[in-house]
């Protein structure tokens, strides 16, 4: 069980990270927005479509059954890793956005004119627009729970804003723009007092803390498989069997019916239910893989090491006096946001480029956030367990040249 | 020192970008039009107005990058002076010279082919589109207004 933390073994995981950009070495620091792969995902994808692919529940042949097969391992994977009771539970979607989606166009049949859903200044504009839209259909009324100037969520404030109008709460576990690790086990308890439902956005969690939805209790988690070294295209919603069974299917088509005549059609249990269509298998399997590639560190020296490196590189960033730190909660995940007097992080952004450093500049999709704090972008740096010190010496010498150039 | 970072920011568009030109909102305008870039959140507002030989004056306020101010400043010089006709063809030479061939082939002013630096930053093509396409936008909103 003592398995130890091996940066130089896990690097060589990672192929994409062994190259140069503009002549320096790549130092990779836009995990928040993708992390990248490790060859057992690529692996895995390339094996099922030299090996097994066809499609899935449909056929009698032994390739369907295998990647059926292999479909629903990757489910049952999933539902262990986020410790869900059933793999019935666990929905596959392109991403947290569809999954937030999935949602808002499903709960609006329990919404009424004039109920109220909460969610935070801080949140994605994925956890945002779908309930805003949600609202015009409904007449339901949306309530921001209000953010202090750490960047934390004000929990008197949401217990102000919690009444018997609340009908869904929707929130960020870790805000991707700050870094903020939201109390979301509070939040539940607290929503529940209400009957309330909550839906978590888990996008930048999943990477970075361990989940269990049961200990939670929460009633939906959501989550993209591309932010947790797994492909693109794949996504979960978690949701509470009970739940999920209340609720109607979100697309129609085939895999999601029982029975099809041209007078009546009743759908499929659950999962089948929200997954309409030939569903991206070779997405869930590669998922799977990064799971089991996760599964085989030691997962919690490794969100230990992020953390170094992302308190490392605070430090060094102290040695600008330009600089102004956008989220400074008590309670972090290793992501720094921040700006430079007058500096404007595109600018930055493109000269880090040049020096191999890739970060993340802008609103980060979360405009409205950066309407509270006053500015329009920030430079985000978001770290994995693959970085290293050496990669955060690169980024502050390149800072150190963007300032230089730029004031 | 990179040499194409170093013709993307040269030392008039560094100038450009950190005092632009012609900044600032005007008490009276006869077009406006305001540019949003998403990707990034930077915004533009064009301020257009013609004098009594209808010769254009044009002034900004933005919140952008270097590379955005210094387009718009830059801009704001060439089109001063000049007809509304005359300028929507410079700004279509520049838009297509941005977007598809080079600067330095279109008959333009040795100040805009600066901007040619941008070309090897194909992420910042649109942060020097942006006030020249909002200045476009300003002129031909306002005449499916007047119709
Ligand atoms: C907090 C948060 N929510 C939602 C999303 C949307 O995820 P996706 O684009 O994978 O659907 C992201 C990704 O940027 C995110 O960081």
């Amino acid at each position: 069980m003592n398995k130890a933390f091996n940066l130089e073994n896990i690097r060589k995981d990672f192929p994409i990270l062994d190259q140069e950009i503009n002549g320096s070495p790549l130092a990779y620091f836009d995990n928040a927005a993708s992390t990248q792969k490790p060859k057992a995902v690529i692996d895995a994808i390339k094996n099922y479509y030299e090996q097994d692919h066809s499609n899935v529940h449909r056929g009698v042949h032994t390739l369907s059954v295998r990647a059926t097969e292999l479909y629903e391992e990757s489910r049952t994977k999933i539902a262990k890793f986020i410790n869900a009771n059933t793999s019935n539970e666990v929905v596959f979607t392109r991403g947290t956005t569809e999954s937030i989606n999935v949602l808002a166009s499903t709960l609006s049949g329990l919404i009424k004119q004039g109920d109220e859903i909460l969610i935070s200044t801080m949140e994605h504009h994925s956890n945002i627009v779908p309930w805003q839209e949600l609202c015009i259909r409904t007449g339901a009324i949306l309530k921001i729970i209000p953010i202090n100037k750490l960047g934390e969520l004000q929990l008197d404030s949401l217990e102000k804003l919690l009444g018997k109008k609340t009908k869904i709460i929707s929130v960020t576990h870790i805000s991707n723009t700050l870094g903020t690790i939201n109390p979301i086990k509070k939040i539940i308890e607290l929503a529940h007092l209400y009957n309330a439902y909550v839906v978590i956005d888990g996008a930048q969690a999943i990477a970075h803390t361990p989940i269990d939805v049961q200990d939670l209790d929460c009633d939906f988690y959501t989550f993209s498989g591309h932010k947790l070294y797994g492909p693109t295209g794949i996504g979960v919603l978690y949701g509470k069997e009970n739940l999920l069974n209340k609720l109607p299917p979100y697309q129609f088509g085939g895999e999601m019916i029982l029975k099809v005549t041209f007078e009546n059609t009743s759908y499929n249990s659950l999962p089948y239910k929200f997954e309409a269509g030939t569903p991206n298998i070779a997405g869930s399997i590669g998922l799977a893989a990064a799971i089991d590639y996760l599964n085989s560190l030691p997962l919690n020296l490794c969100h230990q090491y992020e953390m170094e490196i992302h308190d490392y590189a605070l430090d060094q960033l102290k040695s600008f006096s330009n600089i102004r730190l956008i989220g400074e909660s008590h309670k972090k995940s290793p992501i720094i946001s921040f700006i430079a007097n007058d500096i404007h992080p595109h600018d930055v952004g493109t000269i880090l480029n040049q020096k191999g450093v890739a970060v993340r500049t802008g609103h980060h999709c979360t405009m409205p956030l950066m309407e509270f704090f006053n500015i329009s972008g920030t430079i985000r740096a978001s770290f994995s367990f693959y970085n290293t010190k050496n990669e955060v010496k690169q980024l502050i010498g390149g800072l150190g040249i963007a300032f230089k150039m730029l004031s | 020192m990179d040499k194409k970072l170093q013709l993307l920011y040269q030392s008039t568009i560094l100038e450009h970008g950190q005092d632009p030109r012609n900044f600032g909102k005007p008490d009276r305008y006869d077009e406006f039009a305001e540019g949003f870039n998403p990707l990034c959140g930077d915004k533009v507002n064009i301020y257009c107005k013609y004098n009594f030989n209808l010769e254009l004056e044009i002034t900004f306020e933005s919140v952008s990058c270097v590379i955005c101010t210094a387009s718009a400043s830059l801009m704001t010089t060439e089109l001063g002076g000049i007809s509304k006709g005359k300028a929507i063809e410079l700004i279509d030479a520049v838009l297509d010279g941005l977007h598809c061939s080079t600067l330095n082939q279109k008959p333009l002013s040795k100040q805009l082919t600066m901007l040619d630096g941008v070309k090897e930053f194909p992420s910042r093509i649109q942060c020097a589109a942006l006030p020249w396409a909002t200045t476009r936008k300003a002129m031909i909103e306002s005449e499916t207004r007047l119709e």
